[in-house]
């Protein structure tokens, strides 16, 4: 028996389309939107047509993305085809970095109603204008979370509340709040979004007034996250009423934790970005350097394809049988015009070059205006 | 004197039989919690036959229920160390194991193995993707390969 099964068992590797169709739809399942999109759909045709199935995009997931690639590809577009593909049934979608309130309009014009999850972290690019129009259309919102995103203020949030009753779950923090001040927000969240259970608000300005209406207005609030609100004082009434009412209560003086503030700011990914950057700027001046040497070269070869003529024709005069023989000329006149093809083939090649790497240079003047952006706001 | 631990028998597709903490199978796997539960299993003459389990596997699943048995008060660095050593087998090991978690349905090793096929994809080009899972006809026209690869030269 046990020889058999010595035997049974040859070095074989096992093929993993045999595997049950249902455990294969779970492991693409359990993989990113960017690995799906880049490779995963493109292993094998039984791959493809999971993938192209508009039930395995309701969740799409553009977090987790290596700094290199969220450099070098084209992530906006590519989350618009993912959307492109959910055909509307989309539920639950993180985006990480490059939200804009362009994308954000165009996941609310491709039908998506169903959306009750949507995560946009470090997009500092969402304003008023896309949140206000995002609430009008996307009526089944359950949870939303907008960290950081500084130039979102109180009349977005008074849209969001009257548009998405049924918010459950709403993450605004560190919105700059300390050089505007003021307990606007606070007071929108209060007034408008009643049924909030967790409500997380890391470095807001709002005051105890604006606490205080906040436990008013959202009675069924759970877990209140406010750290870093350093204009909240938590003293008497307050804090037992904070204490008695919330299950889940974090009070500006606890710390933030490593998670937290490696979601939001971590500056070795900023570094790591500059320098991805430059250096793909260097790699890029060096490739335009050693394209102007390779086009003086093409010029000095052309002067002297030129000499060449010269000498030929010099020889011609000097021996004048030569020139009826037409050998000598008509091999260098040959020459001349094969260097003058050879010399636009290489310059048309090099215009196509040079294009192509204008646009990667906006590509990447985009993300270093995203950048500023980011870092101006920290 | 304390009751007895309750043991189980397991069989493996080889026939071979292992002899198994009750509580520790019945606690991770929905299907013997099942059997169990309903009184189809007979503490004195039965065996679970597990016909499409080959030894070798059978008893790397149940070092991993023992071990989350006894051990699920451990720290969660040591427990994740424990799980990544435990997975370190080649692509062969894991699609057993594969099959036999989902046999047994135990949805913690379930996870545990797919976050592992996660990370064995990541970063991966699709030519060295179809070698880890040795995929060999991959069943797109000659004409369709050749167009995806000139489309997306970079992912292969």
């Amino acid at each position: 028996m046990e020889y058999r099964s010595i035997l049974a068992r040859p070095a074989k590797k096992i093929n993993w389309l045999d595997l049950p169709h249902d455990l294969t739809l779970m492991i693409i399942g359990k993989l990113t939107t960017f690995q799906i999109l880049t490779s995963v759909q493109f292993v094998c045709r039984i791959w493809h047509r999971i993938c192209m199935d508009p039930l395995m995009w309701r969740t799409i997931n553009m977090c987790d993305i290596g700094m290199r690639d969220s450099v070098d590809y084209k992530l906006g577009e590519m989350c618009r085809h993912a959307i492109d593909r959910s055909c509307g049934l989309l539920i639950d979608i993180t985006i990480h970095s490059f939200g804009t309130d362009d994308l954000l309009s165009y996941i609310i014009n491709s039908g998506c109603h169903k959306l009750r999850h949507l995560r946009f972290v470090r997009s500092y690019r969402i304003s008023d204008k896309g949140l206000c129009e995002m609430a009008e259309k996307l009526p089944l919102l359950e949870e939303l979370d907008i960290t950081p995103c500084p130039d979102v203020s109180s009349i977005a949030l008074e849209a969001i509340g009257r548009g998405c009753p049924l918010l459950k779950s709403f993450k605004f923090n560190d919105n700059n709040g300390f050089v505007c001040g003021g307990n606007e927000e606070a007071f929108a969240i209060a007034q408008n979004m009643s049924n909030l259970r967790h409500l997380q608000l890391v470095g807001n300005p709002l005051d105890n007034s604006g606490l205080s209406a906040i436990l008013n207005g959202c009675s069924h609030l759970e877990s209140l996250d406010l750290r870093n609100c350093y204009n909240v004082e938590l003293e008497g009434i307050l804090r037992t009423r904070c204490d008695e009412q919330l299950k889940d209560f974090r009070d500006p003086d606890a710390p933030l934790d490593f998670q937290f503030w490696g979601r939001c700011y971590d500056t070795a990914y900023q570094d790591a970005l500059y320098e991805y950057l430059r250096e793909k700027r260097v790699k890029k001046q060096e490739a335009e350097r050693a394209e102007k040497e390779k086009r003086y070269t093409e010029a000095e070869n052309l002067d002297e394809a030129n000499w060449e003529e010269i000498y030929a024709i010099w020889e011609c005069i000097k021996n004048p049988r030569l020139l009826y023989k037409g050998l000598i000329l008509g091999s260098s006149r040959g020459k001349k015009n094969n260097a003058k093809i050879k010399w636009k083939k290489k310059h048309g090649r090099k215009k196509c070059k040079i294009n192509n790497q204008k646009s990667i240079y906006y590509e990447m003047e985009d993300a270093h205006e995203l950048l500023q952006s980011n870092v101006f706001f920290l | 004197m304390g009751s007895p631990v309750k043991k189980i028998m397991l069989c493996s597709s080889e026939k071979e039989i292992f002899s198994v903490e009750e509580q520790v199978m019945v606690q991770h796997s929905v299907i013997i919690n099942n059997m169990i539960e309903d009184g189809s299993y007979n503490h004195e003459e039965s065996k679970i036959p597990l016909d499409c389990v080959d030894s070798k596997t059978l008893k790397k699943v149940i070092d991993y229920c023992t071990h989350h048995t006894h051990h699920h008060n451990d720290n969660q660095e040591d427990l994740e160390a424990w799980d990544a050593q435990f997975l370190n087998v080649d692509s062969n090991g894991l699609y057993d194991l594969l099959m036999a978690a989902n046999y047994l349905e135990i949805r913690n090793l379930l996870d545990l193995i797919y976050g592992t096929i996660k990370n064995m994809i990541k970063g991966k080009k699709i030519d060295e993707i179809r070698r880890i899972f040795n995929i060999k006809d991959h069943g797109f026209t000659p004409e369709e390969e050749e167009q995806n690869r000139k489309e997306y030269p970079h992912f292969y």
